[in-house]
């Protein structure tokens, strides 16, 4: 056990020193104020077209505004559905007094999660996870690793470790940094703020039965759960094609292919149903928990993580199998 | 090198903190979406912000259907943009405008929204209130335009004066004295030869609405039937039933003259209560 924790620590100071996580707080260092900003903008521009900042009259004429749009027959039935769901959630928040976008720093952590889960954290992950074997073979480091008294299984299993440590990190620095940065715009306070959950959509209409409020930090850190999982899942395939790749660039360029086409295939393919067997289809587990319309028929939690966690095993098992039989010297 | 190990410890302890943190938030998320307990909807403690009235500004709130809306006007400004537009640059007004038009409303369309909450709350901070709503409830539908003898065709002028009745009645329960502003209708069909008899249709329509707002206070027609009358091909849009850009602007403009009769009226008071 103490070869082990040995080793870990090793892997982990391995990847301080590659700056990897400085890299990550630069990026959100620099998107994040664009997202509030964005955000900022926003909302400003309502209050600017309504003349008001009241939430409950800009959130009424939302409604209105939605159903004008359902009334015109050119939209897509899906994309109709999509809004309609959307606009009776919205109804219900309404009716309960509650405000689903009420100003401040957590809820712009809650909807920076909610849009980010399916892509941009993803993407932070990878640049963690991408070479952490790649990178050891095209510098040649790995021989100094391989020919030492310990157990393959071990030194890859200590490398997964570690990995699970920065991942968890990093979603840990994506909440504190837009937590910070946002509440100079947005104010720091809404923790307490009541949330709406447990919306379940049956047949593409909404069903409020299970509707539930929890007070928003629990919300957020349902979400960010979620997203933790969600990362890690993404973390062991980038660790299992960074295991059969040699070249990072070509590793990196097969995961982005590959998140991205969720992105893409939740879009276009919404009449293709095996479509969701795919794992990037099912990163969006956040909409679950807020009740969105999923993009493909057949989506729903259990299914999203149990196909999110057999791609997972799945991967897990491959990296250690080459790795293990496998000639990595070369 | 020492520093280094420092940090490189803050940071796998942080790590695993955060990793234990995450699964507990994972867990109960799942949790929470596969097993939802239905909830008697408590509300946890939370002060409210305060409602602000914004006082200074002059609330508007439009109801009914596409006319209202602005459908066949560019970038569906209509009259409610042209009103306010108007307002708030030539009268030097500071306005909240709310535009709850619902394209294809009939007079039942607009009571169902009235009973809603937003919509109420809404209404009850208005101090003007316009409407345009009817022309749905008469226009027969293009399925049935040629099974229909339009020298009998009235339209259900009674049912509709029942529902008129009743948006009035539940406008007044949650605002009870800002003025109301009910424009009538156009007759969209005075070029199609087969329809001759359109233009009595439309204006015993508006006469009957006409003396069922009369009998209400603080409730005023406002006619817009002349403003089209011979002048269809120019005012209505591509698809001869909406106004066009023009007719909006007739629109806006007698609506306007009708709303500043009031407001000017009240300025006066203010300044003489002074």
């Amino acid at each position: 056990m103490r070869e082990f924790l040995r080793l870990v620590w090793n892997e982990a100071e391995k990847i301080y020193r590659k700056k990897r996580l400085a890299i990550v707080i630069l990026i959100l260092l620099v998107l994040i104020p664009m997202f509030v900003y964005a955000q900022y903008k926003e909302v400003q521009t309502l209050v600017e077209r309504l003349g008001t900042s009241d939430w409950r009259v800009a959130l009424q004429q939302q409604i209105i505004d939605t159903q004008n749009r359902l009334n015109s027959s050119r939209i897509p039935e899906d994309w109709r559905n999509w809004l309609k769901i959307r606009m009776e959630q919205q109804q219900y928040y309404l009716e309960h007094d509650i405000n689903p976008n009420a100003p401040g720093a957590p809820t712009f952590v809650r909807e920076f999660m909610e849009r980010g889960i399916n892509l941009f954290i993803p993407l932070l992950v990878m640049i963690v996870a991408i070479d952490i074997v790649s990178g050891e073979r095209s510098e040649g480091t790995i021989k100094l690793l391989l020919t030492r008294p310990v157990r393959r299984w071990k030194i890859l299993l200590s490398k997964y470790v570690t990995m699970l440590l920065y991942i968890s990190l990093l979603i840990l620095l994506v909440g504190i940094i837009s937590y910070l940065i946002a509440g100079v715009v947005f104010g720091y306070s809404g923790w307490n703020m009541p949330v709406l959950t447990g919306f379940v959509v049956e047949n593409g209409s909404l069903n409020t039965e299970f509707v539930h409020l929890v007070p928003q930090w629990k919300y957020i850190l349902m979400a960010f759960g979620l997203g933790w999982f969600v990362s890690v899942v993404v973390g062991t395939i980038s660790f299992m094609v960074s295991v059969l790749i040699r070249s990072t660039p070509a590793a990196m360029g097969i995961m982005l292919a590959s998140l991205i086409a969720g992105g893409i295939l939740s879009e276009f393919a919404t009449a293709w149903e095996q479509a969701k067997y795919i794992y990037s289809v099912n990163l969006d587990l956040t909409d679950y928990l807020s009740g969105q319309m999923p993009p493909l028929e057949g989506l729903t939690m259990s299914f999203s993580l149990i196909n999110l966690a057999a791609w997972a095993l799945a991967s897990f098992v491959v990296a250690f199998m080459v790795f293990t039989r496998q000639d990595m010297l070369n | 090198m020492n520093r280094n190990r420092i940090t490189l410890s803050i940071v796998v302890i942080l790590s695993v903190m955060s990793l234990g943190l995450f699964l507990y938030g994972f867990v109960i998320g799942v949790a929470d979406v596969l097993f939802p307990q239905s909830s008697d909807m408590a509300k946890p403690e939370e002060d409210t912000p305060p409602l602000n009235p914004e006082d200074d500004k002059l609330n508007m709130v439009f109801l009914g259907d596409s006319i209202t809306r602005g459908v066949g006007d560019r970038e569906g400004m209509g009259y409610v943009g042209r009103v306010k537009q108007a307002l708030e640059q030539e009268e030097g007004w500071r306005l909240s405008v709310n535009n709850l038009a619902v394209s294809g409303a009939t007079s039942e369309d607009l009571i169902d929204q009235l009973q809603q909450d937003g919509i109420q709350y809404a209404l009850s901070r208005a101090d003007v209130i316009v409407l345009t709503i009817g022309g749905n409830d008469l226009h027969p539908g293009w399925d049935e335009l040629d099974t229909i003898d339009f020298s009998q065709y009235r339209g259900d002028v009674e049912g509709f004066s029942e529902n008129a009745a009743r948006i009035l009645d539940l406008i007044r329960a949650v605002n009870p004295d800002s003025p109301i502003y009910w424009i009538g209708l156009y007759n969209p069909f005075e070029d199609i030869p087969e329809l001759t008899n359109s233009a009595a249709i439309v204006q015993n329509w508006n006469a009957n609405l006409e003396k069922m707002v009369l009998s209400h206070d603080r409730v005023y027609y406002v006619p817009v039937f002349d403003l089209f009358r011979g002048q269809t091909d120019r005012l209505l849009y591509t698809d001869h039933f909406h106004p066009s850009a023009e007719g909006y602007e007739l629109i806006a403009t007698r609506v306007l003259e009708r709303i500043m009769i009031d407001l000017d009226q009240n300025r006066r008071e203010d300044e003489r209560d002074e």
